[in-house]
């Protein structure tokens, strides 16, 4: 057989491999995603002189963008309109008393089917106007020589072509982004833009999740198109993804929750990333419904962790007699989450009168998030230089009233089979020799201020082990319920991806975990070991103390979203032998 | 000599599903008109009201649940609750309906193994038991727990029409649409290799169709269905809710035909991974059969601020 032959072979086997599975395969290519984390607005001047207008209108009896009108027909519409009752009821929110910022986008002689009863069709105008904080389209007809308004439709979550001037403040916002530049190599003209300013390209994105009005402005090189997406009631670029061009143009729709699920699935889902950050070393992966997990964790070579992962998330609302959700967090698609990965993890420094070092963060959102009955979850793994390490979980509200207790459930596995854990009690370490578990509450007492457990590892290192108990940042203690089982890696007992373990609304130690300790209760004295760890995390929703919170605001004339973080999870510190 | 063969074959498989089509004067009217019957048990029951509706998305209420839409009060047969949480539902002109699991949230109560179990309320006493388990090529596996998702009673034929996605991935489309004779409690005929969620028979084109919208795609397609019940060609892509609504991305999750031949479809975010009640965001759209071009033509409605 020659080496032809072989080749054509084994593509002829590797067809029937792929085909041998019963069902469409909808395998896509490999993405090239970039996505922009940074929420602040564009640098570009045009987004400058924008920002210095709205500012100049939100506060005023009349927060809307006018347009430039050609003529004084136009231009007496442009007023009918804007300042009709009808209008002005779309300005402001009436709780919030502050106003909106709209727009008038376009403005043109009405054609029959806009005012089907009118008589002379010269002097009637359709105005468009656009508002950015309610994602509302208002349509109307004015009629300048009577100089009155018509009609007024209204289109919630709906909005209009975009005119000349946002095509090329989209354009702009593009080419002043870093992200399109390390994309191309270079700094692109606008008129490379070739997409922006057509109608075509305005029909082709949406921003799913954050629902505000996007455009694509896309750059072609060659076979290929980068699509950066631009989201224009923040001003800023959501993110850039290549496409290849055909001969009709880009065959698919890029869009900002289909880029943002590309990147997720394509390169963290189910797929391993190696970190190696000082004297740490890991990998991590988002999982389906356990979170992101850090696995393989090592200091100095040594190694400290297998895994570490947010199994559950429950949350109980008191004033209802057992309501609540378990959630589980993961991939965006295609798995067993309720609340979702919409970003990759981030490696983030820590640099602090505390320590210094590095936190591995990922946040998960559901879709309405910060909306009442939605959530936001954080996961935050936190490496100190000093060999330390806290495995940090969190809540950033809002769910669905003030009355909520959160009870993330984490599982951690350590390295090494000979372990050793103990609690501090009545001024002494004692060691548990049998699986149990145990709440921390005010009759605790801490070894050194905080630590209320040691674990000791086959391999000589020990951990004192710290619960929240308010000496971290946004922590006002855990009250936790700590669980050690012995770690059966053969019994499906959380080393594969574990659907949710446990209801929402116990308020006792059955959040799950206790499933995993055996009746009799297992020897775990120099056992490989596995802790869980359930926070009790109580929201607060009251002005000034907010905490596991999340609220709307407005902010030149758009919601926004200001947050309170809880975020509980022991830290282990180094016992110093 | 080959081209004959190739012709007369064409011929002999028009003349069997030309003989079983239904005639296109015996299909305008297919689909337009309700038939769901009032179940008997309801007379029985405390909400014995003309406003009472079976529902499986009341908030904090478990499996199916009998709504007084006037008064928001609630009504369940103990049976109810038994197999987890549900989703689509159909009654038939006898009053049966039939309900679908579909997990909530999580998985608790709703293991991916039991999601293709198809439920029937009976009409007379109330009682709900599982009445067919669908049949499916690959355990469900962690990147899907659905099954069941699209449920449609066909008046026109009496059959149950059911999708599912069960032991899909996001690599294959491994979902099937099945015809049940709900009297016989067969599957008739099925349709592999579809992921579908919304699912209506019309035959508003002159046709018999099943329409039904794909879960992974905002795309809506349409089979024929023939007067043996039986499925006849290939789907056909009728619309889209591509790029429509907030989202434009929105996946069908129900049709419906109003008398006037206009398609309803509500339309949600889907994307395989489980949502909380709370979060189902659902889009009305509404599409015109405009027979000069033969195509279903979106319009949009304006709505009334307030």
């Amino acid at each position: 057989m020659n080496f032809k032959y072989f080749i054509q072979l084994f593509i002829l086997s590797f067809f029937f491999f792929s085909c041998s599975e019963k069902g469409k395969d909808t395998k896509k290519e490999n993405v090239i995603v970039a996505l922009n984390n940074d929420t602040s607005v564009s640098s570009a001047p045009m987004v400058k002189a924008r920002l210095s207008e709205i500012k100049r209108v939100i506060n005023s009896n009349l927060p809307v963008l006018q347009f430039v009108c050609k003529d004084s027909n136009e231009s007496i519409a442009q007023k009918i309109v804007i300042n009709s009752p009808e209008a002005r009821s779309t300005y402001s929110d009436k709780e919030l008393n502050m106003n909106f910022i709209s727009e008038v986008f376009s403005i043109s002689k009405a054609l029959p089917s806009d005012a089907p009863s009118a008589k002379n069709l010269e002097s009637i105008y359709k105005v468009v106007l656009y508002n950015y904080g309610l994602n509302l389209t208002s349509i109307a007809v004015a009629d300048v020589q009577n100089k009155t308004l018509v009609k007024i439709n209204y289109y919630r979550l709906m909005q209009p072509d975009l005119n000349q001037k946002l095509s090329i403040l989209a354009t702009q916002i593009a080419i002043h982004s870093k992200e399109v530049r390390n994309e191309l190599g270079y700094k692109p003209g606008e008129e490379e833009a070739i997409m922006s300013a057509t109608k075509t390209a305005l029909n082709l994105t949406k921003c799913e999740r954050s629902l505000h009005l996007c455009a694509a402005p896309t750059f072609v090189k060659g076979e290929k198109a980068l699509w950066a997406i631009v989201d224009l009631t923040e001003m800023r670029l959501v993110g850039v993804r290549w496409t290849n061009v055909g001969n009709s143009g880009p065959s698919e729709r890029v869009s900002e929750k289909s880029m943002r699920n590309e990147k997720v699935m394509e390169c963290n889902c189910r797929k391993k990333t190696h970190l190696k950050k000082g004297d740490w070393e890991m990998d991590y992966v988002l999982t389906g419904s356990d979170g992101l997990e850090v696995t393989d964790v090592k200091f100095r070579s040594k190694p400290v962790l297998l895994s570490a992962k947010l199994v559950d998330f429950h949350v109980i609302y008191s004033n209802t007699d057992g309501f609540g959700y378990s959630d589980a967090v993961g991939c965006p698609q295609f798995s067993a989450a309720a609340v979702t990965a919409v970003n990759e993890a981030e490696v983030i420094p820590i640099n602090t009168s505390t320590g210094k070092g590095f936190s591995l963060q990922q946040t998960f959102l559901s879709e309405q998030w910060p909306k009442p009955c939605n959530y936001s979850y954080v996961q935050n793994f936190e490496f100190f230089d000093d060999g330390s390490f806290r495995v940090a979980v969190g809540s950033l509200g809002r769910g669905c009233g003030n009355d909520g207790t959160y009870r993330p459930v984490t599982r951690i596995v350590f390295a090494d089979q000979n372990q050793e854990f103990s609690q501090y009690k009545d001024n002494n370490w004692t060691t548990w020799n049998q699986e149990q578990w145990n709440l921390q509450n005010d009759l605790s007492t801490y070894f050194n201020k905080n630590a209320l457990y040691r674990i000791k590892l086959g391999n000589g290192s020990a951990y004192d082990v710290e619960p929240g108990n308010g000496q971290f940042e946004n922590n006002r203690g855990d009250f936790a319920y700590t669980y050690i089982t012995k770690h059966h890696p053969e019994l499906g007992e959380g080393d594969a991806d574990l659907p949710t373990i446990g209801p929402c609304c116990n308020t006792n130690f059955e959040q799950g975990p206790e499933k995993f300790i055996n009746n009799p209760a297992e020897n775990i004295k120099n056992k490989p070991l596995v802790m869980w760890y359930v926070s009790q995390l109580k929201n607060d929703g009251r002005k000034g103390s907010e905490y596991c919170w999340a609220e709307s605001y407005l902010e030149n004339g758009i919601y926004k979203t200001r947050v309170f973080p809880c975020l509980s999870g022991p830290k282990f510190i180094p016992v110093k032998q | 000599m080959l081209k004959k063969t190739l012709i007369l074959a064409g011929l002999s498989i028009c003349i069997a599903s030309c003989d079983s089509k239904i005639k296109k004067k015996d299909a305008w009217g297919i689909g337009l008109t309700p038939c769901a019957a009032r179940p008997s048990y309801v007379a029985n029951s405390p909400l014995n009201t003309p406003t009472a509706a079976l529902s499986t998305s009341e908030k904090r209420i478990k499996g199916l649940v009998m709504v007084d839409i006037k008064t928001g009060k609630t009504w369940q047969h103990e049976s109810w609750t038994r197999f987890g949480s549900m989703g689509p539902i159909c009654t038939d002109k006898l009053g049966n309906t039939f309900v679908g699991p579909v997990p909530v949230i999580n998985i608790l109560e709703n293991k991916p193994e039991k999601q293709n179990i198809l439920y029937k309320v009976d009409g007379r006493t109330g009682v709900m038991k599982p009445f067919i388990e669908l049949p499916y090529e690959s355990l469900p596996g962690d990147e899907n727990p659905y099954g069941i998702l699209g449920l449609h009673y066909d008046c026109h034929a009496n059959l149950v029409i059911v999708s599912s996605v069960l032991g899909s991935d996001r690599i294959n489309e491994r979902g099937t649409i099945f015809i049940v004779d709900p009297e016989k409690e067969v599957i008739i005929d099925q349709l592999d290799n579809y992921d579908a969620m919304g699912l209506s028979i019309c035959g508003v084109n002159g046709e018999k169709r099943l329409y039904f919208g794909s879960s992974r795609t905002s795309d809506i397609y349409s089979i024929e269905v023939s007067k043996n019940h039986t499925f006849i060609g290939e789907p056909r892509i009728e619309c889209s809710l591509d790029m429509l609504g907030p989202r434009g991305d929105d996946k069908a999750r129900k049709i419906g035909f109003k008398q006037d031949g206009t398609m309803v479809v509500k339309g949600i975010s889907f994307d395989y991974n489980l949502t909380a009640p709370t979060e189902k965001l659902e889009t009305n759209f509404v599409f015109i059969y405009d027979r000069s071009i033969k195509k279903w033509v979106n319009q949009v409605i304006p709505i009334v601020f307030n």
